[in-house]
């Protein structure tokens, strides 16, 4: 399972890169949210809901992204999240650094691109 | 399929998340549950696969439930806090009410506890709301005060009273506006009725004035009457009632007063029982002669202070008194005078006692909070998370501890009211347990035990005391602690604070215990010690009567002359009754007279007056009673009134004032040497006897024979054949038989008379007997609970051991081991405690030191026995476990 490497993503803030570039394109309900980032990375990064939620409240609350419910005609309301302004502004600075990051990573560690 | 949001609700509840509370946040988070089930089956799960991938993300959703109750405290936050405290409180109560319908075993066990500890204390407190708080019946009780004559001035050194002293105190003092004095008289009241015998005084008419009860009927008698020796009486209710059939007409009608005829002229309210409780009949004083004496310390002396004068002026008045008498008569030379206040008048050792029990229940009650306490840490631990999620939510450690409280404050109310009902009951009982004596007070007559306004303020505020003791143990062990951490913890094993919480209440428990039993030990020992102790008189098969013989002059020769010997005569041959006498006091009955002697040939320093206690007797006294005639002989029917004076004296007599010789043949005579008192020579030695108690000494007594010398109330003692009380009409004929108009009272046997002496030790040893097995009972359960808990707690350690080869014994022997450290610690210091709150019975105690070895020896064996038992049952469970049971635990 993806666990420890997403809590210790957690633990750096790249969860919270994870999330707001999925919600790049558009609106995500939290399964959604999960999925795609799970898509993406092959399968390799999974959120627990006691994982996901969490960062989700705590991102709504710096105000990167906003949640609301919203009804379609014939289906129930669900509950979908969306980048702020303020949440983009986030995302790009976030990938600037951790490009950075990974970058000075692979050079010092002599790591091999996937 | 699931209804996965009801299943995810049921999960976070168990986190202690209400629901509701959070409806959006579940709902949402419900839809990505239910999505992920689709997508299993969608991969081609089976549906329990699928349910199996869902029940995996609930299984940790500890974390989560964090997250949604600190999200809500955040909204929160940002709104003004509306509720004010009553409605918080309100809430915090019902909400408690809610808890505590849940968990009915717990909370029955917690109300019961309580129910005994606070009944025991509220019984106790009815006791003292009775007995000390309640005040005389007479308007102003507290201006209410007795004079005395005392060695000194010393209030505890007080005797009762010469009347030309009261005539010195009425004219000298300044202090009081009324004064009277009294004397205590029995009276055969005869009507149509049976004459019955009955208490009452003679009095002056100041001492109504001084009480200021007015008569429910008629008027008192006046000082005019008095001086003028009118036959005038005032009567009881019940003498009202049974004489008169509480007939309007009875005032000025006559009554038959010791075979003489008085004139009703008033009648006393129904609770009117001044002096003490029984008595019918006030006359008035009627002074003679002898009355005027100054050492024949006869009378009681009542006075009220004057407006604007305290007790203590008044005291510092009698006792300046007290001096100018002691300078102006050699009678009073060696005494003085004093003050007490009537409302406290012998309620020192009533206070002692209550005290003393308050003491034993209140260590009782506390002994059950401890218990409660405990109930209370092991219920803690099963709601840690709901703490840990309380605190999350912003409840911050105060609230917690206000909504705690709350809840115990409704178990300690609910434990009040079961209190109340245990006090209901025990109020009930009590005239199995509390001897009469115990309730009868002077000057008030049997106080009633009620339950009343401050009874009832007293158990709520030992309720909400006892609230505050216990309430806060579930608070034990959360203090510092972050609440993830508490949530990580969960129910799995207690913290090291819960454990030296527990170790610490056992320890507690045991003290308390051994402090309560080390006093009802105290009191056992002496109280047997005491019954073991001889009266230097044989009780064995004697029966006691009273008969009173009215005569008019009460020092002078009697008008029954023969009255001793028709006794005999006519108990002669009559099976069942071996030996009869009488005497005028008997022996531990608490009746007493004592007279100022002349020792013939001994020379007295003016403050080494001879004197003695006095008794009239009937020839066959001392065989009938089992005191031995140490020299000479007992009097008998030749010692006749107008014969040889004669006494007989008692030993410690003899050898006070004719020590290393005979008394025999030497003479003595009643008051001082130029009365015109006859010489009486002393015929015989009589042993001596405990006669103010089994734990007094012996006084000087000598004895008159009753042909000599009257005496107004006799007491019948006849020595009979077996079982005393079977004979009591046997004797009750002779009696008639000698004067059928003589009222028989007081049939007792002189065990009972005896018994009856130790009443005063008897109650409240039975009383606190009972408190430290109550208190013993709960601690034990109290330990025991522990122990197995502690056990239970450590089911898995054990198995480890068990299975690394440790034997059955040595696993009961490492749980007992272990369990028995604190109850040492415990017992340390109950005994050590020990030493302490027996001094506080030291009153009570008769020849048994507070710290008496034999006692704590045997309380400590009784508690290492209860504690070993309490450490063995879980211990034996402990070492029966099976090992891979007690691994797989975990």
């Amino acid at each position: 399972m993806g666990d420890p490497i997403i809590e210790a993503a957690a633990r750096k803030g790249s969860a919270e890169l994870l999330i707001l570039s999925a919600l790049e394109d558009g609106q995500l309900h939290g399964y959604d949210i999960a999925r795609e980032i799970s898509r993406r990375s092959g399968g390799l990064l999974t959120f627990h809901v006691a994982s996901l939620y969490p960062l989700l409240y705590k991102l709504e609350d710096r105000q990167w992204i906003q949640g609301r419910w919203v009804e379609k005609a014939g289906t129930r309301r669900r509950r979908s999240y969306k980048l702020t302004p303020e949440g983009r502004k986030m995302l790009v600075a976030q990938r600037g650094r951790w490009s950075a990051f990974v970058a000075a990573l692979t050079k010092a560690a002599g790591l091999k691109h996937a | 399929m699931h209804d996965w949001g009801a299943r995810l609700r049921e999960r976070l509840a168990a986190d202690g998340i209400v629901p509701s509370a959070h409806a959006e946040a579940i709902d949402e988070i419900a839809d990505h549950l239910n999505d992920l089930h689709r997508a299993a089956i969608a991969r081609g799960n089976t549906v329990d696969e699928a349910d199996a991938v869902v029940e995996a993300e609930l299984a940790r959703m500890g974390p989560l439930a964090m997250a949604v109750a600190d999200r809500a405290k955040k909204r929160l936050r940002g709104q003004p806090q509306a509720v004010d405290w009553r409605t918080g409180l309100a809430a915090d109560l019902r909400h408690a009410f809610r808890m505590l319908r849940v968990d009915r075993g717990f909370s029955a066990t917690v109300i019961l506890t309580l129910a005994i500890g606070i009944g025991a204390c509220t019984t106790v407190f009815s006791f003292i709301n009775a007995l000390l708080l309640g005040s005389l019946p007479y308007p102003e009780p507290d201006r209410l005060a007795l004079l005395w004559e005392s060695i000194d001035d010393n209030p505890a050194r007080r005797m009762i009273v010469a009347l030309p002293v009261y005539e010195d105190w009425r004219r000298e003092t300044r202090s009081f506006s009324s004064m009277g004095i009294w004397e205590y008289r029995t009276f055969n009241v005869a009507s149509n009725q049976e004459p019955e015998q009955v208490r009452g005084i003679r009095a002056t008419s100041s001492l109504f004035t001084v009480l200021g009860v007015p008569p429910a009927r008629g008027r008192v008698f006046t000082q005019e009457e008095d001086d003028r020796r009118e036959h005038v009486a005032v009567i009881s209710d019940a003498v009202w009632q049974t004489h008169f059939g509480g007939d309007e007409s009875a005032l000025g009608r006559q009554l038959r007063l010791n075979g003489e005829s008085y004139q009703v002229v008033g009648v006393m309210p129904p609770g009117f029982q001044f002096p003490q409780q029984g008595t019918g009949v006030w006359v008035p004083f009627h002074l003679v002669d002898q009355d005027r004496e100054r050492n024949s310390h006869s009378f009681q002396v009542a006075a009220r202070l004057a407006p604007g004068v305290t007790f203590e002026s008044a005291r510092a008045d009698v006792s300046q008194v007290g001096r100018a008498l002691q300078q102006r008569y050699p009678e009073n030379k060696a005494e003085g005078s004093t003050v007490t206040l009537m409302a406290e008048h012998n309620l020192g050792l009533v206070r002692t006692m209550l005290t003393a029990l308050m003491g034993a229940v209140g260590l009782v009650l506390i002994i059950a909070c401890v218990n409660v306490a405990n109930l209370q840490l092991g219920r803690a631990l099963s709601r840690r998370r709901e703490f840990a999620v309380r605190l999350s939510l912003g409840a911050g450690f105060g609230r917690l501890a206000r909504l705690l409280f709350a809840e115990s404050l409704v178990l300690a109310l609910a434990g009040g009211a079961g209190g109340l009902i245990v006090t209901w009951m025990a109020l009930r009982a009590a005239d199995l347990v509390v001897t009469p004596g115990f309730r009868t007070l002077p000057f008030r007559g049997e106080v009633a035990l009620s339950i009343d306004g401050v009874v009832l303020l007293f158990c709520a505020v030992v309720a909400i005391l006892a609230a505050a003791l216990f309430g806060f143990a579930p608070l034990v062990g959360l203090t510092g602690r972050e609440p993830n951490q508490l949530l990580r913890d969960g129910e799995r094993g207690s913290t090291g604070a819960a454990n030296r919480a527990r170790r610490v209440l056992v320890a507690a428990e045991v003290a308390l215990a051994i402090v309560v039993l080390c006093g009802a030990g105290l009191l056992i020992k002496s109280l047997s010690g005491l019954l073991g102790v001889s009266p230097g008189l044989d009780p064995r098969e004697v029966l006691t009567l009273q008969v009173s013989l009215p005569q008019p002059d009460v020092y002078g020769p009697p008008i029954r002359e023969n009255f001793c010997a028709e006794l005999s005569r006519h108990a002669e041959g009559l099976p069942g009754i071996r030996t009869i006498g009488a005497i005028s006091h008997l022996p531990l009955s608490g009746a007493n007279a004592s007279r100022g002697l002349t020792i013939e040939g001994r020379v007295a320093g003016p403050d080494d007056q001879a004197g003695a206690a006095y008794r009239l007797t009937c020839p066959g006294y001392f065989a009938a009673i089992g005191i031995r005639i140490l020299d000479g002989r007992d009097f008998t029917h030749r010692d006749v009134t107008r014969g040889e004076q004669v006494t007989i004296v008692s030993r410690t007599m003899a050898e006070r004032y004719w020590p290393g010789v005979s008394p025999v043949g030497k003479r003595l005579k009643l008051g001082s040497l130029d009365n015109d008192q006859p010489w009486r020579t002393v015929v015989g030695v009589a042993d001596d006897v405990r006669h103010f108690g089994l734990d007094s000494e012996a006084q000087r007594e000598f004895y008159v024979p009753y042909s000599q010398s009257a005496w107004p109330v006799m007491t019948i003692v006849a020595k009979t054949v077996g079982e005393p009380m079977l004979w009591q009409s046997a004797v009750t004929g002779i009696v008639r038989r000698v004067d059928p108009d003589l009222p028989v009272a007081r049939v007792q046997s002189m065990d009972g008379v005896i018994l009856a002496s130790v009443d005063w030790r008897e109650t409240p040893m039975k009383l606190l007997t009972g408190f430290a097995i109550i208190g013993l009972l709960l601690a034990s359960v109290g330990v025991y609970g522990v122990l197995a808990y502690y056990v239970s707690q450590r089911t898995r350690e054990i198995g480890v051991r068990a299975a690394l080869g440790a034997t059955r014994r040595e696993l009961a022997a490492l749980v007992v081991r272990q369990s028995l450290l604190p109850i040492v610690a415990g017992l340390a210091i109950g005994v050590a405690a020990s030493f302490a709150t027996g001094r506080l019975l030291q009153e009570l105690l008769y020849q048994v030191q507070p710290g008496d070895p034999q006692v704590i020896a045997t309380i400590v064996t009784l508690l290492i026995g209860v504690g070993l038992l309490a450490s063995w049952l879980p211990a034996r469970r402990a070492a029966s476990i099976d090992p891979v049971i007690a691994l797989r635990e975990e």
